[in-house]
């Protein structure tokens, strides 16, 4: 059977993904930038020592036609690109999720607010500012202390 | 040494230290379901693929050390290997997230991505 190297079967699969992240969530991922590259630089450079005891261990071989032929050391180099990759869409996915977690939150306490002013301005709507019934500047800080944190340091 | 083995060494051991570390934080109900979706995600696109190269015999397993089973042309052992992959992945984020205070929701005022990590 034909079939693709390695390399280019890595790259068709994880690309698109990682860029459709960014797309997606570039927003969540610039904000955390500090975070999360170190994770997937240190999961790289630890699943790469893993690998190499487990080809060395012969737990699993490579078809030697099907790579590109550089390596460090026992491994491929198209296995530490997949450790890159694959720690790259997991942690990324995590920062999506993790930031669309917080912005729904907030949503959902903004919704429920403005339901609440609507509830209490309705009686006296020729009055004057139902705003001014909330405490305007709490509120707007209050959204923003939601759920963000589940517990302190 | 096994795949087994090897699972246990380099993701379960690092996972338990993390698991050690975290306690009771691992029960956020945020953690929990976003982790949950990941590694449900992670497992039905790796798997396929994995699949697929071992068809094509890109790579392939030691029949003497894993458990010699296949479920679709994969040990198990490697199903386990891409959720404990992907649950490190996870657990390690999620603990730095916890003991830098991130947030990655914008404030209102100046929008200041710096201000959302703690330094």
């Amino acid at each position: 059977m034909t079939h693709w190297p390695y390399l280019p079967f890595l790259l068709v699969w994880a690309v698109p993904v990682v860029a459709l992240q960014w797309l997606v969530g570039g927003r969540y991922l610039w904000r955390a930038r500090h975070i999360w590259p170190w994770v997937v630089l240190g999961l790289t450079v630890y699943f790469t020592l893993a690998d190499a005891v487990a080809i060395s261990a012969r737990i699993w071989t490579f078809d030697a036609r099907s790579l590109v032929g550089i390596s460090l050391g026992p491994v491929p180099i198209e296995e530490t690109l997949f450790y890159l990759l694959t720690a790259l869409m997991v942690s990324q996915g995590f920062v999506l999720f993790w930031g669309a977690w917080e912005d729904r939150a907030a949503l959902g306490q903004r919704l429920r607010r403005v339901r609440r002013i609507r509830r209490h301005s309705a009686p006296e709507s020729a009055g004057p500012d139902p705003r001014a019934t909330e405490s305007a500047p709490e509120t707007t800080r209050g959204a923003d202390r939601q759920p963000v944190r589940s517990s302190d340091g | 040494m096994t795949y087994l083995e090897f699972l246990a060494l380099f993701l379960a051991v690092p996972l338990a230290v993390l698991a050690g570390l975290l306690r009771r934080r691992l029960l956020d109900r945020r953690f929990l379901a976003i982790a949950g979706a990941l590694l449900l995600i992670s497992l039905l696109y790796m798997v396929p693929w994995d699949h697929t190269a071992a068809v094509w015999r890109l790579w392939d397993w030691s029949a003497h050390q894993t458990l010699g089973i296949r479920w679709w042309s994969v040990p198990p052992e490697e199903y386990a290997f891409c959720l404990l992959e992907a649950l490190l992945a996870v657990t390690l984020l999620y603990a730095l997230f916890q003991w830098r205070r991130v947030r990655l929701r914008a404030s209102r005022a100046g929008d200041d991505p710096e201000r959302h990590v703690a330094q």
